[in-house]
């Protein structure tokens, strides 16, 4: 099986083109990437490992002496307490604040959205202090509450109060991350929740909680790592945990302690990951089609002020009152002879230079790895991703060391520069990065690029123009996460800095070591402030929403506003059979006549609307069915089309598989000038990746695939989707979210000049009766809508050749069977010749011209479909084709001798010779008719009765167990157990199969 | 003792002035060359002129020297540009970090580019020296600082001595009834519940390490029970500048702390008081050595040379508030002369393992 580029290798599973698991593609790592994600991630496990290295320096003995110390043993204890107390608290604190930010009608939810991740922006170093003060024995809130007999507050030394302060500074990771979750994830479920459960918290539980998990469990994860990797508040507030050992160890000059102690981190770190990988759900998120990020709202009442209460109270504690003991100093003034020491504005240059420049290495450095992570998964790139967390629980100043070591050792020209310090920063706050480039690229589906490349474009064009645009969002939320916390490091900076560098973080540092706060108080509002404008960044969905609203030139639109809009319009826009788009469809095919005239174009065969006839010529063929009693087809009235020049696509036993597993095999098919064949057959029978194959997104193991008698698939030549002049319309109509409705319909037209552009885009957008919602964006569409601009996207570039991948399949009942009127009317009207892959017989059997029935990776047969219900090739053609039952005869005489009596050959199709075997009768409900009658005259009796308006269909077993079915008029009623006698009402011959039983 | 209202009108003064005034008064006071007065103002005026040799007769510095200190910028960023501001062709880059940031770098670095190690007191640089760091110094940089302050191998020499004493509450003690032994005031009934002591600070840890030398292990041990047990010694929110903090407010009446926190911390309500030839009053120094993988080690010797200045070691009592380690420059006066206590003997190095005190304060639950 000549796979000759290792990039195309496709591991999927043969029933892989069953439309649920298609988002799931897994491929094999692309090697190149791999080994840059592989880089990455070495980069930045390699300070990681100096520690091993160094511990491993340490005596034997005192190793022993270290580890079976009494005490480690109760630092371990609360050093896994204190993650699991404050990931817990930081859940219970996150989720509830995220869903009533998002998902409520909370006043001022934008302010209260910035105000709640804010605490990030607080050096836990600044906030310990502040609490120690306020709260600490004979602080502010003591001395306040003194003259009512209040002793003594809670201790806020050891557990409780380190876990309050730093559930208090960590809980914001989950917060953030689950705001992103609840507004990504499709509202519909909540409404469809909401009909079925009567409690509101039960939809939370059962609905709300399971598809935030993977947001809450990211959140989780970076709120425990950084707990564990804390170095500042355990120390202040004297918890004995691991990094308050080491602090101690540190500064008691013991560093081969410290860094044994540091093992101990690695090790929790390593075991936090393990829990989250397993907690994290293995599905991709993939925007919802119809989801949107449409805003959902749910009316607090009278638990509006409760939640202002408990909003407030966080912020309160978490921002206003650090901030408030600050300038409580600064009032105070400066209270003594600080010789030289003084704020400068280039320290809050200097922070924001490093912080940006570490932002911007991380986001880059970050992209082959979430994007590795994101859409090939694998043992290998899970592993590469979660090793660039691995950093983020060590202490800052364990990095710090390990780079002074490789910088001084291996980069004397870089130590004590910009650039390892931003390195430094790097190492230290990837996950971040990683994390927010990766859900991102999880949200951009396989479709956009697929869309993008039938649309003419390569793939580096497909990244800069659909992928890239959609993931900046995403990279820049990580971005601005690490230059946030870049701004606020400490350790690492002290230790790697050029030597008279100052930052507000060593500045704030210095003055607070000397206690002279007042100092500190300056600079903590300008780290503050910036980086409270970082936060605006970080938050997900902001950006993409004020970038709309820019472009557009309105002002910004609220949630509720579009979507409000959206429903009103979308009410007597969703019938497409209005008559806009039936005008609309007439004046497209003259305009594009017309058009064809005006411009060069490329011979495009399109056949005069008048003459043209799309009935395909009849026939088709047949291949022998393998089992299940093969047919009887003779050569009738129909004949056998043979292969004219007409055909446009042509598959020569072409063969695909996945692991080893066939989805197509050895299967042939053509497709002729201007009919539209529709692909029918049951999950996983290998229909979408034929269509795949078609469109040149997947490549053939064997077999030619010929486009105008072109080769375009085979051995020796392969040509890429962008260069065949093919059109698709996705399931999920991938519609380009950061597009509006005209820039989607334009944007396979890239080559034409922008009035040309405009041109087609009105003309195609007119066939769809949408014109009016050029300017829209697809997140304000309806589902119909969308389907209509999917399909006006793929016709715009007059393509040879249209292909539909289950393109209604997303859509409801009602509007289906509405939409696909619509749909073969349009592509009538503009005549494309079109492949439409669906699993719903109804739909293949009333718009197309032919069907192919597909079954196990062939075809089982191809014909019109009249002909395909009349005359089914196989069994399993018959029995997908609508009802039938079977009736099991004996040749005899002139005839079968069956059940209900003797069957003519005259009215049965069968092979020229007189069969000698038992044959199968197909019985479709309509080919037989009951009569009551007595016990004794009766061929059997009702069994069932299924009554549907106008009519009723009988299950009739016969004597000898054989069950058919009647379809009547609703006006002959008889009751089940009524003995009936069964005669053959139809008209016409009747397939028979040869008896595959017995 | 300690006159308090020496402290008391230096806080009014500071609070009724501000930092601008007081600024601008450094500009008028010594404008014929054109600098400002070295040092704290308010204190450097009215003293007599040190003793001692000046910058002036010292050779010139030239070049470039990188300092690592692990004493803070607002302590002696001023001295540090006074130094490099006397020279046209000399440039100082003066590293600030915690002690221990700078001793794992300078372990960890391949070569470090520190020319001067600058220390808050002896126990890093007596490691720096185990460790084969450091180059001993000139006889005649080490002559100049007394003895007690140098190090014995000549390794380092002492720039400051910094004592530590009790802290207390004047509303609630009176000079005269403080015992001037540290082991009474882990038995004295008056003390019990209002003591103070900030046991995660290096210089507590210093000033136990002393006690164990001088009462050995089990005596430490016997003192750290009895102000557990017996007089509910509580420890400082945070560090030394909280516990001078919480014994002006009579939040406790006495802080076991250093001598100099009370120059910015605990307002007009505590003074200081020592105890004799015993741990309670044993010193450490802020010293400076010279790295071995220094190229300008003369330039660095002669650096350390002017922070045994006469200028230099004014600027220190004046402005940190510290004993000078030479003769002819007195401390301030708001302090207690030498002569007025008698400090320990001990040898500085002995400092420098920290670890037997870490494991005491571990196992007595202190720490």
């Amino acid at each position: 099986m000549p796979v000759t580029d290792p990039f195309e290798v496709d591991e999927r599973s043969p029933d892989a083109d069953d439309h649920v698991r298609d988002d799931e593609r897994e491929s094999a790592l692309p090697a190149g990437l791999t080994l840059l994600a592989a880089a990455v991630a070495a980069v930045v496990v390699v300070p990681v490992l100096w520690i091993g290295f160094l511990a491993l320096s340490v005596d034997p003995e005192r190793t022993l002496s270290i580890v079976v110390r009494p005490t480690t043993l109760e630092v371990l204890s609360n050093t896994l307490l204190l993650i699991t107390l404050v990931t817990t608290f930081s859940v219970l604190i996150g989720v509830p604040l995220a869903v009533l930010t998002v998902l409520t009608d909370l006043p001022y939810s934008r302010f209260w959205m910035v105000a709640l991740s804010l605490p990030l922006v607080i050096p836990s170093y600044t906030s310990a202090y502040a609490y120690i003060s306020v709260w600490g024995p004979h602080g502010l809130v003591q001395s306040l509450l003194d003259p009512f007999g209040v002793a003594s507050l809670p201790e806020i030394y050891g557990m409780p109060g380190t876990v309050f302060i730093l559930t208090l500074y960590n809980y914001p990771f989950v917060y953030i991350t689950t705001v992103a979750g609840l507004r990504s994830f499709d509202k519909t479920y909540l409404d469809a929740a909401r009909t079925l459960e009567t409690d509101l918290l039960s939809v939370f539980r059962r609905v709300v909680l399971p598809m935030a998990k993977p947001a809450i469990a990211a959140g989780a994860l970076l709120a425990a790592l950084e707990t564990a990797g804390d170095f500042g508040v355990p120390a202040m507030l004297r918890l004995n945990v691991f990094t308050r050992q080491i602090y101690v160890e540190y500064n008691a000059l013991a560093h081969d302690y410290a860094a044994l102690l540091s093992l101990h981190l690695v090790a929790i770190a390593l075991v936090i990951l393990a829990i989250e990988y397993h907690v994290r759900d293995h599905q991709s998120v993939h925007g919802g089609a119809r989801g949107g990020s449409r805003s959902y709202t749910i009316s607090l009442g009278r638990l509006k002020w409760p939640a202002l209460a408990a909003c407030s109270l966080v912020v309160l504690l978490a921002i206003v009152l650090p901030i408030a003991f600050l300038l409580s100093w600064l009032v105070r003034g400066p209270e003594t002879y600080v010789g030289a020491f003084g704020f400068r504005p280039e320290y809050a240059i200097n922070s924001m230079f490093v912080s940006l420049l570490a932002a911007l290495a991380a986001a880059v450095l970050a992209l082959p790895v979430a994007y590795l992570a994101a859409n090939h998964r694998s043992p290998v790139s899970t592993v590469l991703e979660r090793a660039t967390y691995v950093g983020f629980a060590i202490p800052g100043v364990v990095i710090g060391l390990s780079l002074v070591y490789f910088g001084s050792s291996y980069l004397p020209a870089l130590y004590q520069t910009l650039p390892i310090l931003v390195f430094a920063y790097v190492v230290l706050y990837l996950p971040l990065a990683v994390g927010a480039a990766r859900t991102s690229f999880v949200y951009v589906t396989p479709h956009f690029v697929e869309a993008a490349r039938t649309l003419g474009c390569t793939p580096t064009q497909a990244f800069r123009r659909i992928t890239l645009p959609l993931v900046v969002p995403g990279i820049v939320a990580g971005g601005a996460l690490v230059f946030l916390h870049a701004m606020k490091e400490l350790p690492a900076t002290l230790l790697l800095r050029p030597t008279g560098f100052e930052s507000l973080a060593t500045f704030i540092w210095m003055a607070e070591r000397n206690a002279y706060y007042s100092y500190a108080a300056v600079p903590a509002l300008v780290l503050v402030c910036v980086s409270g404008i970082a936060i605006l960044g970080a938050l997900p969905g902001d950006g993409r929403k004020y970038w709309s609203s820019l472009r557009r030139g309105t002002g910004f639109t609220d949630d509720s506003d579009t979507g409000t809009g959206g429903e009103g319009t979308n009410g007597d826009q969703e019938n497409p059979a209005d008559g806009g788009s039936g005008r609309a469809s007439e004046d497209f095919r003259t305009e594009r006549d017309h058009d064809r005239s005006g411009i060069p174009a490329q011979p495009k065969g399109i056949t005069n609307p008048t003459d043209r006839t799309r009935s395909a010529p009849d026939g088709g063929y047949s291949r022998v069915p393998a089992e299940s009693g093969s047919a009887i087809v003779p050569p009738d009235e129909y004949g056998e089309a043979t292969a004219d020049e007409d055909v446009v696509l042509e598959l020569e036993t072409v063969t695909k598989a996945f692991s080893g597993e066939a989805a197509v095999d050895a299967l042939s098919l053509t497709v002729r000038e201007g009919e539209l064949l529709t692909l029918l057959g049951p999950s996983g029978c290998g229909k979408t990746t034929t269509l795949r194959l078609i469109a040149g997104l997947d490549r053939p193991d064997t077999g030619i695939v010929r486009f105008h008698g072109r080769a375009i698939a085979g051995e020796a030549e392969f040509v890429p989707s962008e260069k065949r002049d093919v059109g698709i319309v996705f399931q999920d109509f991938a519609l380009f979210p950061h597009k509006t409705v005209a820039e989607n319909v334009g944007f396979g037209l890239e080559s034409k000049t922008e009035t040309e552009r405009d041109e087609l885009v009105e003309e195609v957008l007119e066939l769809v009766g949408l014109a009016q919602y050029r300017e829209r964006y697809p997140d304000e569409l309806s589902g119909g809508q969308k389907q209509r601009i999917a399909l006006a996207r793929s016709l715009a570039p007059e393509p040879d050749l249209l292909l539909l991948d289950e393109p209604l399949s997303n859509l409801d009942a009602g509007l289906r069977v509405r939409m696909r009127e619509t749909v073969a009317e349009i592509l009538n009207a503009v005549d494309v010749t079109a492949v439409w892959v669906t699993h719903n017989q109804e739909e293949a059997l009333s718009v197309g011209d032919r069907t192919a029935v597909m079954n196990g990776g062939s075809i089982e047969q191809i014909a019109p479909p009249r002909r395909l219900f009349m005359r089914p090739a196989s069994r399993m053609v018959a029995d997908f084709l609508g009802r039938a039952s079977y009736l099991t005869g004996r040749p005899a005489d002139g005839g079968l001798e069956t059940p209900i009596g003797p069957v003519e050959f005259d009215k049965l199709v069968t092979s020229g010779d007189r069969p000698s075997e038992p044959l199968e009768v197909l019985l479709r409900p309509d080919d037989i008719a009951v009569m009551p009658r007595s016990a004794d005259d009766a061929d059997g009796w009702i069994v069932n009765r299924k009554f549907n308006g106008p009519t009723v269909r009988y299950r009739i077993e016969l004597e000898n167990g054989t069950v058919l079915e009647s379809r009547h008029s609703h006006e002959e009623w008889l009751e089940p157990g009524t003995p009936v006698a069964v005669t053959i009402s139809a008209s016409h011959k009747l397939p028979t199969f040869e008896s595959a039983r017995e | 003792m300690l006159e308090s209202n020496g402290l008391s009108n230096r806080r009014t003064y500071l609070l009724a002035t501000g930092a601008l005034s007081a600024s601008l008064l450094g500009g008028c006071l010594d404008a014929d060359d054109g600098s400002d007065v070295l040092g704290d103002p308010e204190y450097a005026e009215d003293r007599p002129d040190p003793g001692g040799v000046s910058m002036e007769e010292m050779p010139d510095l030239n070049g470039s020297l990188t300092v690592y200190s692990g004493r803070s910028q607002p302590r002696i960023g001023e001295l540090m540009e006074y130094v490099e501001n006397l020279y046209d062709d000399f440039s100082l880059e003066v590293r600030y970090d915690d002690t221990a940031d700078l001793i794992s770098a300078i372990e960890t670095e391949d070569e470090t580019p520190a020319d001067v190690f600058y220390g808050s007191e002896t126990q890093s640089m007596t490691h720096l020296k185990d460790e084969g760091y450091t180059v001993s110094l000139p006889n005649d940089v080490l002559e100049l600082a007394g003895e007690d302050s140098v190090d014995p191998d000549g390794y380092w020499t002492g720039f400051t001595r910094r004592f530590r004493a009790i802290a207390y509450n004047t509303d609630s003690f009176d000079a005269d009834e403080l015992p001037d032994d540290i082991f009474a005031y882990a038995e004295d009934e008056r003390f019990r519940g209002t003591l103070m002591w900030p046991p995660d600070q290096g210089s507590f840890q210093a000033f136990i390490t002393v006690m164990r030398l001088l009462e050995g292990e089990e005596g430490t041990r016997d003192w750290l029970r009895a102000m557990v047990d017996e007089q509910d010694v509580v420890a400082s929110p945070g560090g030394d500048s909280a516990l001078a903090q919480a014994v002006g407010d009579g939040e406790v009446g006495v802080g076991l702390t250093n001598h100099y926190v009370v120059r910015d911390h605990g307002g007009d309500s505590i003074d200081l008081a020592f105890t004799n030839d015993d741990a309670g009053s044993m010193y450490n120094v802020t010293g400076g050595a010279v790295m071995a993988d220094s190229d300008e080690q003369e330039t660095a010797a002669d650096f350390v040379r002017h922070l045994v200045s006469a200028e230099a070691q004014e600027y220190f009592a004046t402005t940190t508030w510290e004993y000078p380690t030479i003769d002819g420059v007195e401390p301030l006066e708001e302090l207690p002369g030498t002569d007025e206590f008698d400090p320990p003997d001990f040898d500085l190095n002995e400092l420098a393992d920290p670890e037997p005190t870490l494991e005491l304060l571990r196992s007595e639950d202190v720490l």
